[in-house]
């Protein structure tokens, strides 16, 4: 096991990156990620990697294309309103099968909104926010150690599956300090070779990467193969945890920020004698429904915690198929839901 | 008894959070001066953009939009081509109109809409803590350039002023300072053309001002006036561009 | 204690609003006149500003951009702390930013500060931090920190912590980095902080004993929300 530092979330998002083999790196400041393009323009410069402050979100996003394209590992990063600009350059990386990992460390929408900690962007990060029917295998950390853990990941699976990945996390995660031991990363083992990348013909038939297909059924066969691959991802790579599920009468569901306060309330409620358990997802695409659908089977009643409006609702009904009343607490705005809110909102359930 | 700092009558009664010594409400004022003497605050529409001067509609007294980081020219066409008869302005710093949105700028100067713009060039991101702007010079520490911005990785220092008069439809062109009386003046002369071409449908038309941020650049208020004085001045002159009237 | 104004710089997340909020309160209970200036415009979270209640109740002056901002990122460095400064009856002290690049706001108010004398620069050392592991990282960081704000340290003060899992032997070993930078540095290691769940005679002793600087225990204030002792 590696050494333990005290870090913050988007400073871990930055060495985890590079311990990930991250060649290059582009971002544009946005807080509350500021951190995270500050210590990659120190630390890339340092090891010798590429960084670029870019003239914007929307160019962050297409210099990662390029660098994906040379089959390089990349990543960008940026908070809400920067993540939206990246929407066109991310359904251009997924329509031309690039990996690259793409960071969110979302604040408070609609629009300029503010630099408070938020979940507003889980529709736009688990529909594919950017036009066209395409996916992101989406991590969900609620602490540093999970950001850290994730981009290393993030990285790996989207070099696996040759397509983008993000790592959706929050203001509170980016700026909260806490212990981390960064990981080994896999490397490359298992990894299928970047024969596609744009390296120069040299001695092979040359490469394009292009997401524009043209005539015939050329299209309708890209996205059958799409169709197959994001089917893989969801028979591979459901991510959860459970906590206290076994005899739950209420299920909490939450991720991120928000899973913080749930797991302080089901401790609380459980030392006060009531049978609450949580069910978290680690990735939020591929999404774990089938676990929500056996727990709808013994479970009365879910709440689903999150600071939006209610968006990973829409999931856990999907999940929950009916089985169970599904009952949401959250709002937008800047707060982070307390365990005593908690609490008292799953009392009322009983 | 004469009164030496009336407060314009559209500016409102808001006193601006800018730190101290920031030039941000120099220019403000400068701008609403002009705005009071054309007698046109009544069908005048300001921009605002995502930086320091976000809340910009805070202390004007007349309407006010905000605009996506960058994009205040756009939503100024927006605003304009379909109300010919008001007075459009954007009010934008250097990172949101030189970075993200060079684009818009551009092809707003080169359409020459009827559209004025105040550019507050102060080499630097203000709002977000002292990132690197494509303005700031060569050597200039900042949070992303911790070593000093070198021009072999962190590219050239942006002439927007210059890069701009070589648009077709711009009509004035100009830059100015704001850090003593003198130069306050002639850059008021020079807003004050820049709102008046806009009355007499001659174009597109920017006021550059090379402005301090003390906080920063990490120097207090005198420091700063000299150091844009040093360095910033050089490298960006003062005066006018280009001009329609005097070019013709 | 002469000095007057005390500014807390040190490397990014070493501790330094923690502490320097814990100082304010150190220093109100002799003196009457305490202020407190945030000066952080990078940190938009985990600000002195956001603790307004803690430093009204004790009679601390905090100077810091208007609430109605908040949850804004401007870095608003209000006009009030110059005069803070300036003001003689004040103990004031200047919650900095972290890094070199934290310090840059300094800048604005250093000749004011150094007109004035009896002012304090203390590097807030935490040795679980990336870049200030060991002796070398301290004072690499101090030098950075002195080579920005153009202001000579004057004394380190040791704040190693792991949040919760924080021990004594950790609290240790982090003084004993502290002291030795402090000797290279020819300046005094001021304080050593010790969490209150950790705080007793015994161990106080055995640190006062190992080192010249005094026990400074900390108490505390910024949590994440799910931290907040509202529990039920
Ligand atoms: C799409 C988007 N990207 C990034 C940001 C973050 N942001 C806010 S202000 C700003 C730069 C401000 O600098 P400048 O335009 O020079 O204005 P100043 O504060 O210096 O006056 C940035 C990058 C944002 N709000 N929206
Ligand atoms: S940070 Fe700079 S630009 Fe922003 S208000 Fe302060 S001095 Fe002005
Ligand atoms: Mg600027």
């Amino acid at each position: 096991m590696g050494e333990k530092f005290l870090m913050k979330g988007n400073e871990a998002l930055g060495e985890a990156a590079i311990i990930a083999g991250c060649e290059a790196y582009f971002g544009y400041p946005i807080t509350p990620q500021n951190e995270l393009t500050a210590y990659m323009s120190k630390r890339m410069l340092e090891e010798g990697r590429v960084f670029v402050q870019s003239e914007s979100e929307l160019a962050a996003v297409n210099m990662v294309f390029g660098a994906a394209g040379a089959g390089k590992r990349t990543m960008t990063s940026s908070s809400s309103p920067g993540v939206s600009l990246k929407q066109e350059g991310i359904s251009y990386l997924a329509g031309a099968r690039l990996p690259a990992v793409i960071v969110n460390v979302m604040r408070g929408g609609p629009g300029l909104g503010n630099i408070s900690p938020a979940q507003g962007d889980y529709y736009q990060a688990t529909r594919g926010g950017g036009n066209g029917d395409y996916r992101l295998i989406v991590f969900a950390p609620n602490s540093v150690q999970e950001m850290a853990d994730d981009v290393i990941d993030a990285f790996y699976l989207a070099d696996k599956y040759r397509m983008p990945s993000m790592v959706m996390a929050d203001g509170m995660l980016g700026q909260m300090m806490e212990p981390v031991v960064f990981k080994e990363p896999k490397g490359n083992k298992g990894l299928p070779p970047k024969d596609w990348a744009l390296t120069g013909a040299k001695g092979r038939p040359r490469n394009i990467v292009r997401s524009l297909m043209l005539g015939g059924t050329g299209l309708y066969e890209h996205n059958e193969v799409l169709r197959k691959i994001y089917a893989e991802v969801e028979a591979n790579e459901i991510r959860y945890e459970e906590l206290e599920t076994a005899d739950a009468d209420v299920t909490l569901v939450a991720y991120g920020s928000a899973s913080r306060a749930c797991i302080g309330a089901v401790r609380h409620l459980r030392a006060a004698g009531k049978k609450v358990g949580l069910i978290r997802p680690r990735l939020v695409w591929p999404y774990p429904y089938k676990v929500l659908e056996k727990q709808a089977e013994k479970s009365k009643k879910f709440l689903v915690v999150e600071m939006n409006l209610g968006q990973m609702l829409d999931d856990v009904r999907i999940g929950v198929a009916g089985k169970a009343p599904v009952e949401f607490y959250g709002y937008a705005g800047g707060w982070i839901p307390t365990v005593k809110e908690v609490v008292d909102r799953v009392n009322q359930m009983f | 008894m004469k009164t030496v700092y009336k407060k314009p009558e559209s500016m409102t009664s808001a006193t601006t959070i800018y730190c101290p010594g920031c030039h941000h409400g120099i220019a403000h004022r400068l701008v609403a001066e002009v705005i009071d003497e054309l007698g046109i605050a009544d069908r005048t529409i300001g921009i605002a953009p995502v930086g320091c001067a976000a809340l910009a509609y805070d202390y004007f007294n007349v309407d006010f939009s905000e605009a996506a980081h960058g994009r205040a020219p756009a939503v100024a066409t927006g605003l304009k081509l379909t109300q010919p008869d008001k007075i459009v302005f954007t009010y934008q710093g250097d990172g949101d109109l030189a970075s993200i949105g060079a684009a818009e700028i551009l092809h707003l100067a080169n359409r020459g809409f009827n559209i004025t713009t105040i550019f507050i060039n102060n080499a630097i991101y203000g709002m977000t803590g002292g990132q690197m702007a494509p303005t700031s010079l060569e050597g200039q520490k900042t949070a992303t350039t911790p070593f000093g911005r070198d021009l072999k990785i962190h590219g050239n220092p942006m002439k927007v002023s210059e890069i701009l008069t070589q648009t077709a439809g711009a009509a004035y062109i100009a830059r100015g300072a704001v850090y003593d009386p003198k130069h306050v003046m002639e850059t008021k002369k020079m807003v004050k053309k820049a709102f008046q071409n806009q009355m007499d449908g001659k174009g597109f038309s920017m006021v550059e001002i090379l402005s301090t941020c003390p906080t920063n650049w990490g120097l207090s208020p005198l420091d700063a006036v000299e150091w844009l004085k040093d360095n910033m001045e050089p490298f960006y002159p003062l005066g006018v561009k280009k001009d329609i009237d005097q070019d013709q | 204690m002469d000095k007057r104004i005390f500014i807390f710089s040190g490397y990014y997340g070493s501790g330094k609003t923690e502490v320097a909020s814990n100082f304010a309160l150190f220093l109100k209970k002799n003196h009457e006149h305490v202020a407190l200036a945030d000066m952080d415009v990078v940190n938009p979270y985990f600000r002195s500003r956001d603790k307004e209640i803690l430093f009204r109740e004790n009679g601390i002056k905090l100077i810091a951009p208007p609430s109605r901002v908040n949850s804004a990122d401007l870095p608003v460095i209000t006009a009030s702390i110059g005069g803070m400064i300036d003001q003689d009856d004040y103990k004031v002290v200047l919650d900095m930013g972290g890094d070199d690049v934290g310090t840059i706001p300094l800048g604005s108010l250093r000749k004011r500060i150094q007109e004035k004398g009896r002012f304090e620069v203390f590097i807030i050392v935490n040795v679980n931090r990336p870049f200030t592991r060991d002796t070398d990282g301290i004072i690499k960081m101090a030098k950075l920190i002195e080579k920005m704000s153009e202001l000579h340290p004057t004394a380190i003060i040791s704040n190693t912590h792991m949040k919760e899992l924080t021990d004594r032997e950790m609290i240790l070993r982090g003084a004993e980095y502290c002291s030795e930078a402090s000797l290279r540095l020819n300046i005094p290691l001021a304080y050593i902080t010790v969490p209150a769940f950790l705080d007793e005679p015994s161990f106080r002793e055995s640190l006062e004993s190992r080192f010249e600087g005094d026990v400074f225990p900390l108490e505390l204030f910024y949590h994440t929300p799910w931290e907040e002792k509202s529990t039920p």
